[in-house]
């Protein structure tokens, strides 16, 4: 998996912050990243013609800060028809340059914008990856649950596990997902719509890199 | 800062382009309708600027291109106040030619002029499950007018070739399967490069300022012969059968051949140009005979029909040849500066 960062050239600490976050991140996902200052002339790059932005398989942009390359980089990723992630810090007011397309629905499915708080980057990323079908995000669980059950569930949980590697805890939680979850018509309508609301809000989704 | 889309970017379409979206043969766009329609399926290039299409008649046939060229440099000179750059999308063997005549026709041109051509693929493209045939020559397609667009926006000064990876002066352009390409330092007059962005070669602070003068007249009946050991001069009557306005000659490993020398005089009576072409220079001018020299073979082509339209003496016609008009005289290996 290749992957074209790019992070303008700004002062702004805060966005270098964030880009050298974004490079963080990605790296560790195990794609191979080049950016403005890793390009082809350090990192060999297999093409035959063309631009190296061909040779890659996703393009990711900081775009806090205006830049004319922001434009050129939408527009050939849009040509190329190539994912795109156009991230922009929040409460920030400039004017994304997806705005020249007027309505929001002729921008094609490829492109995604993504408004963050440095705390959701990792999120938004691995979602975003998550959709290209290159990495395998799972939800830590992270929340802790108590759970009171009867003798008869115990003794039922203490056999379905017994002589295995499963404890009881990923037992409950693995049905919990794949048995009534993902089996939920109606949770799943519910997700679909609110992350439809969400993406028209231009604001990341919370739980959109569950099940990308 | 942050360049607001208000460039404005004519393109104009002078061959045949395919249609995004359908297979098969390359399909001509004729109409402004259908570049109209065109343009809409490529919703990308709004944010570069404002692209505005034309299409313009295509000249398949070599001797009818010189109406191209005029056509073309006509309309940039229309739309040189409004506009803010130009992209001249052509057939692959038109770009050499027309790079070289709009370079000599749009004298104090600061604006860009984007010349450029899709390249045929070499080999047939792979099917592939879920692609539709001719998805790739679209992407390809799409891409290529995306860099054009792009580099039409930024400060590229004056007329200039996009081919492949990179933006070529166009009064020094020589096609890639030019055997004289190897001589002529292509590689050194690249103002423009693709890599993850589009790289433009600082250059001088230039003349957007100045009005553009458009000189598109030529002599458009100029026959082209090559000379080497051993070929046979063309005859005077079948030089004069055709209604020549001009003969250019080049020589290849020999000195001019007397024969030529009273050809040209003969040919002079009946105010038929002669001139002669070689890429490094004469040590000595024949008398009454034209010499280009120090330019790519295009240039010296269109250079002598262009000169031949612009001034009726002998000398004047020779001092055009002479001056750098556009910046495409150069050095070649081996020559005196």
């Amino acid at each position: 998996m290749t992957i074209f960062f790019y992070l303008p050239e700004t002062p702004e600490i805060a966005i270098r912050d964030a880009g050298r976050s974004i490079e963080d991140i990605l790296n560790r996902t195990g794609a191979l990243v080049y950016t403005r200052e890793n390009t082809a002339d350090d990192v060999p790059l297999p093409r035959k013609s063309g631009s190296p932005l061909d040779a890659v398989q996703a393009i990711i942009i900081e775009g806090s800060a205006p830049d004319p390359e922001v434009g050129y980089l939408l527009a050939y990723a849009m040509a190329q028809k190539k994912p795109v992630l156009l991230l922009t810090q929040q409460g920030r007011q400039h004017r994304s340059p997806l705005e020249t397309f007027g309505r929001r629905h002729a921008v094609p499915a490829t492109v995604r914008e993504a408004r963050y708080r440095t705390e959701q980057l990792e999120r938004i990323l691995l979602s975003f990856l998550s959709r290209l079908g290159t990495v395998t995000y799972r939800e830590a669980p992270a929340i802790k649950f108590t759970l009171r059950i009867t003798p008869s569930l115990e003794r039922y949980l203490d056999w379905k596990t017994r002589n295995t590697s499963v404890s009881k805890a990923d037992f409950v939680r693995d049905v919990l997902l794949h048995e009534v979850l993902e089996k939920d018509e109606g949770y799943r309508k519910d997700r679909e719509r609110r992350r439809k609301r969400s993406d028209e809000t231009a604001a990341p989704d919370a739980d959109s890199a569950e099940h990308a | 800062m942050l360049r607001p889309a208000t460039k404005t970017i004519q393109l104009l379409l002078c061959g045949p382009v395919r249609e995004p979206g359908r297979s098969g043969v390359p399909r001509e766009i004729r109409t402004q309708d259908e570049v109209t329609a065109w343009l809409q399926q490529m919703p990308e290039l709004s944010l570069l600027g404002s692209v505005q299409g034309r299409v313009l008649t295509h000249r398949a046939d070599a001797d009818q291109q010189y109406l191209q060229w005029q056509e073309i440099a006509g309309i940039v000179a229309q739309q040189y106040s409004s506009s803010d750059g130009f992209v001249v999308f052509l057939p692959q063997d038109a770009v050499a030619y027309t790079s070289a005549a709009l370079c000599l026709m749009l004298r104090s041109n600061g604006k860009p002029v984007i010349i450029t051509a899709l390249q045929e693929p070499q080999e047939p493209e792979e099917p592939r499950r879920g692609r539709p045939p001719g998805a790739k020559q679209d992407l390809n397609i799409r891409a290529l007018f995306v860099n054009a667009v792009q580099f039409a926006t930024l400060h590229v000064g004056g007329v200039a070739v996009l081919q492949g990876n990179a933006l070529y002066r166009a009064a020094t352009y020589v096609p890639a399967s030019s055997i004289l390409q190897p001589v002529l330092r292509q590689e050194k007059e690249v103002v423009g490069t693709i890599d993850f962005g589009l790289k433009v070669a600082p250059h001088r602070p230039h003349r957007a300022h100045m009005r553009l003068q458009a000189r598109t007249a030529l002599k458009p009946r100029v026959a082209h012969f090559v000379l080497a050991p051993n070929s046979v001069i063309p005859l005077p009557e079948e030089l004069r059968r055709h209604k020549l306005d001009g003969m250019l000659v080049s020589l290849i490993g020999m000195d001019v051949p007397r024969q030529l020398t009273a050809l040209a005089a003969e040919l002079r009576h009946e105010h038929i140009a002669t001139a002669l072409y070689t890429p490094i220079g004469l040590r000595r001018r024949p008398n009454g005979i034209h010499v280009v020299a120090r330019v790519t073979p295009h240039m010296a082509v269109v250079k002598f029909m262009w000169a031949l339209g612009q001034e009726r003496t002998f000398s004047g016609v020779q001092r055009l040849l002479d001056t750098d008009i556009a910046g495409e005289r150069q050095l070649v290996e081996g020559d005196a500066p």
